[in-house]
């Protein structure tokens, strides 16, 4: 340690233990939903350790008990992990040492060392999530953690919080610029960060591969964002927003799964007869951890990084870890004209000796019918819409023969059941029918340019092969609840309560902070976490920069921050006030390190007089030399005759100056 | 220490450190507070003695008067004090039909103002108002008072029931504050055997009159200040502003006390400029009283805001 001021006594160190295991705390807390069960115990038994230290109760661990515990860091990284590399195991490491750190506080340098140790710790936030609440969480924590280094940087000590967070804000302020160089120029990679995989297992809202009753309905209450569309021109109107998700054509008399066909055989697609129909869209995909993608029925254009199966379901490569872009086109009125002969049976395929009082309503329907699809898909739906069904989020629940228990006696369903029910009674004529499901509606922002699909928008519908039309989207919950198809989830008359409040709540204000928090998010993810290695090449490319290679990129980037930096440190050494460069006091600072060296310590607050009163008692024979001295300094520095023999003659007497 | 060779020891010097001998000769061993309190004096300011009765702070101030050669009035506040008996009254003269102004007795160059804290605030303000403008308006007519102006008020510290103690914002109309505290053994044998302090006073000869003290006061206010010493200053002024540790920070006229004071501080010294050295000397007695602290934090470490202050600005 430096001067004696510095130095803490050991008492106030555990003092200031509390407000640092907190700081810890605070840096970690984003972590702490990543990290496995033995870390968090281990977290846990820290915490309480350090308190126990704090009040008094357990002396600091010695040097011994230190290389124990360090063990068990790593017994426990092994343990949970099975490696201590890697993006996981290693932030948790540095969250562990961390808190060990605390046990061996000896210096206020050690707590700075800590306090560094946070900046790492909170970056590493980044690996889990680079949503926008994370960003605003870990700005506002590195404007304290900078706050607290600015106490052990200020001599004093004692400035006040609210100018040390000033400070702190001033030097965040200054780094900004360079920030946004390393933002633009900092070679980006294809694909996730660091190339690592992200956790698949992270439970994640959204449709899965099976549909069963209430699958849907249990999505519908909540108002997280889907996804959000950016359209070229107008959207198409609400009735037509089917976006298609999965393909279900798999019926095990409860449950509806996916079969998907191998995805290299293309289907056939109609031809779009007017071209007013098509849009142009980008979706920004929040990541659900699967591999399907969300478009526009029927879709017609679509990225390399995309598969299309022959059920027109998209799907990406890899299974959506982040927030995903893609650009796609689709034509309303394009239907898939395709159907394979094993398709076929897959799609008229139902279980066996169940449901038998729907099988027959079918057969008697299908034979009013004429035996004609179209007819019969109208009279089925004009069954739905004429009888007593009802739209309801509560249905109850069905029996074994879950068809009969529906059609004929709880009349009660929320669109899985319409959808499900529908494809089971074509099925029961040999109609190939299958069940979609995704998302329907989406709501265009009030005030900025982009639609928004919640997960309360989740849908099901079904789809019936026709001969000589195709596959025909049919939706028989546009039958029974023609509003919801119109109007939205909001004003189908269901169960208000059931739905999420940011599409019933009245309050106008909440309503609209919502939405305006949702369009900075929207614009952080396009922008900023958006910014890949094709947007960085688009940007290079307008600054007359074609093809600029990772390294080229690397080089440019150390020369531009090193003139920044340079630029930086010039203006501050000229900024910098001009006693600093004064040589009288230069050559006083001469001195006072030369008495340092004969072992009288310089401290900052003391007069040259004080200065020289403590010297003469350490250097008794050079009294006479250090008054002389002291006095023709302060004369030179504090008097107003500037005679240039006296500074000749105190320069001299400094050089002369060998006090050891 | 080796007198510095450029110091010019003036006739000003001489004559302050005849003054100041022959004060300690009557206040024993209290050398820096008689320094302090003739600092006070060449500054124009005016001065706070608060302590316990008995200390002697009635025969620093005679032996102060005596010594300079200025006239002496003392006015003993008590709580029916009345301001017209601080200031003067207009009485109706019937000879003359006119009204015919009576001094009152702060009509003099050295005003013992002995327990201010007893009178009521009305007579207090009446007296603090005259410090400040060095003048006195009665029945809308301003007269001016004599120059020198100098006041000292004592006060006791201890909470005594029907007293008002002068308030936060009044204290800084005093240039210095001073406790005189008991002295120490040796000086307290000497003051039991010695003679009578009062008879000792009328023995002492004046080394200064009214004219000599004006001069001495624009000599002092003419002493040359450095750049580097106003840094000194602003950063004791911006110390006690951002730290916690004070209510409010030092205002412009506690930079420009210290300043004054470490001005006629150094023309007692001797020196023809001033040194950070003279900032540190006043600094307590400046700047204790116009400081208001946060917590008890330094009264717990037995340290003075002065202290800690020049304990911890760097002395540029």
């Amino acid at each position: 340690m430096g001067t004696s001021r510095h130095s803490f006594s050991q008492d106030r160190l555990t003092a200031k233990l509390g407000p640092v295991l907190l700081g810890i705390h605070i840096v970690a807390l984003p972590l702490y939903p990543h990290m496995p069960l033995p870390v968090l115990l281990t977290v846990v038994l820290f915490s309480i350790w350090t308190l126990l230290i704090i009040l008094g109760r357990v002396v600091q661990p010695g040097r011994l008990t230190m290389v124990l515990l360090a063990c068990i860091v790593v017994a426990v990284l092994v343990l949970s992990f099975g490696t201590i590399f890697g993006q996981q195991p290693g932030s948790a490491m540095l969250l562990l040492l961390s808190f060990l750190k605390l046990f061996e506080m000896k210096s206020t340098r050690d707590i700075a060392i800590v306090i560094f140790m946070g900046f790492f710790l909170i970056a590493s936030n980044f690996f889990y999530s680079q949503s926008l609440m994370i960003a605003i969480y870990v700005f506002v924590v590195v404007v304290y953690l900078t706050s607290v280094l600015i106490v052990f940087s200020d001599r004093l000590g004692t400035t006040r919080f609210i100018v040390r967070v000033q400070h702190s804000l001033q030097m965040i302020l200054l780094a900004v610029p360079l920030m946004l160089i390393l933002f633009v120029l900092f070679p980006r990679v294809p694909g996730p960060l660091w190339g690592l995989p992200k956790d698949t297992q992270t439970a994640a809202t959204g449709l899965s591969e099976a549909m069963s009753p209430g699958s849907i309905s249990r999505l519908v209450s909540s108002g997280e964002v889907a996804f959000r569309v950016k359209f070229v021109g107008k959207p198409p109107p609400r009735s037509e927003r089917y976006w298609r998700g999965l393909v279900l054509s798999k019926y095990d008399g409860k449950t509806w799964r996916s079969d998907n066909a191998p995805s290299d055989t293309y289907p056939r697609l109609s031809r779009s007869e007017g071209a007013d129909t098509s849009y142009d869209y980008t979706v920004m995909l929040e990541p659900h951890h699967r591999r399907w993608l969300f478009a526009l029925e029927s879709i017609v254009e679509y990225g390399d990084e995309q598969n299309l199966t022959r059920e027109l379901q998209l799907l990406s490569t890899d299974p959506i870890t982040d927030v995903t872009r893609y650009s796609l086109r689709s034509d309303t009125t394009v239907r898939n004209l395709g159907l394979f002969e094993s398709e076929r049976g897959k799609n008229l395929d139902l279980p066996a000796a169940r449901n038998r009082q729907t099988v027959e309503f079918a057969r008697a329907l299908f034979g009013d019918s004429n035996q004609d699809g179209s007819t019969y898909v109208k009279k089925v739906l004009q069954h739905f819409g004429e009888q007593a069904f009802f739209y309801t989020l509560t249905p109850p629940l069905l029996g074994i023969n879950a068809m009969d228990d529906f059609l004929f006696r709880t009349r009660r369903g929320f669109c899985e059941h319409y959808a499900s029910a529908f494809v089971y009674l074509m099925r029961a004529v040999s109609i190939p029918a299958r069940v979609v499901v995704g998302y329907q509606g989406g709501a265009m922002h009030p005030f900025d340019d982009y639609m928004i699909v919640r997960q309360s928008d989740a849908h099901a519908w079904a789809e019936v092969w026709l001969e000589g039309q195709g596959w025909v989207r049919i939706d028989p919950t546009a039958a029974v609840s023609p509003t919801r198809i119109q109007n939205g989830i909001a004003s189908a008359g269901l169960e208000r309560d059931l739905l999420p409040s940011i599409l019933v709540s009245e309050n106008a204000w909440f309503q609209r902070a919502r939405l305006l928090w949702d369009s900075f998010h929207n614009n952080w993810n396009l922008w900023v976490i958006g910014f890949d290695q094709q947007r960085q090449q688009r940007l290079l490319a307008l600054l007359g920069m074609k093809d600029v290679s990772s390294s080229e990129l690397v080089i440019g980037l150390v020369l531009v921050m090193t003139c920044a930096v340079g630029l930086l440190a010039w203006w501050v050494l000229l900024s910098e006030p001009a006693r600093q460069r004064d040589v009288v006091r230069a050559y006083y600072d001469k001195f006072c390190r030369k008495l340092q060296k004969a072992g009288v310590s310089y401290h900052p607050h003391e007069c040259a007089g004080e200065l020289m009163a403590r010297a003469s008692r350490v250097l008794p024979a050079r009294e006479r030399e250090l008054a002389m001295i002291t006095a023709d300094y302060q004369c030179l520095r504090y008097g107003d005759d500037p005679d240039p023999r006296r500074r000749e003659r105190f320069i001299r007497a400094i050089r002369r100056f060998r006090p050891s | 220490m080796q007198a510095p060779d450029r110091t010019i020891r003036t006739a000003a010097t001489a004559i302050l450190q005849r003054a100041a001998d022959s004060i300690s000769s009557i206040i024993l061993g209290k050398d820096d507070h008689i320094r302090l309190a003739l600092t006070c004096l060449i500054a124009r300011g005016h001065l706070l003695l608060e302590d316990l009765p008995g200390v002697g702070k009635t025969t620093l101030a005679h032996a102060i008067a005596r010594v300079m050669g200025l006239d002496f009035q003392r006015i003993q506040f008590t709580s029916d004090l009345l301001p017209a008996d601080v200031l003067g009254v207009a009485v109706y003269d019937r000879q003359r039909s006119a009204f015919e102004f009576h001094q009152g007795p702060i009509f003099a160059n050295f005003i013992l103002a002995d327990e201010v804290n007893r009178a009521t605030p009305k007579t207090q303000s009446a007296l603090l108002e005259a410090m400040e403008e060095n003048q006195v308006t009665v029945e809308g007519e301003t007269r001016a008072l004599p120059q020198p102006f100098f006041v000292i008020a004592t006060q006791n510290p201890l909470h005594q029931i029907g007293t008002y103690p002068l308030p936060e914002s009044q204290l800084d109309r005093f240039l210095m504050r001073l406790h005189l505290g008991f002295p120490d053994e040796q000086a307290e044998r000497q003051l039991l055997k010695g003679e009578d302090r009062r008879d000792m006073i009328e023995q002492v000869k004046p080394v200064l009159d009214a004219n000599k003290l004006i001069a001495l006061q624009k000599q002092a206010a003419g002493l040359h200040v450095a750049e580097a010493l106003l840094d000194y200053v602003q950063a004791i002024l911006n110390f006690t502003r951002a730290s916690p540790l004070f209510e409010f920070g030092l205002s412009p006229r506690g930079g420009l006390a210290l300043l004054s004071s470490a001005r006629a501080l150094a023309l007692i010294d001797g020196k023809d400029f001033v040194l950070p050295e003279h900032i540190k000397q006043v600094l307590p007695a400046v700047i204790n009283h116009r400081l208001m602290q946060t917590s008890d934090q330094l009264q717990a470490d037995q340290q003075s805001a002065a202290d800690f202050i020049a304990a911890s600005v760097p002395v540029p």
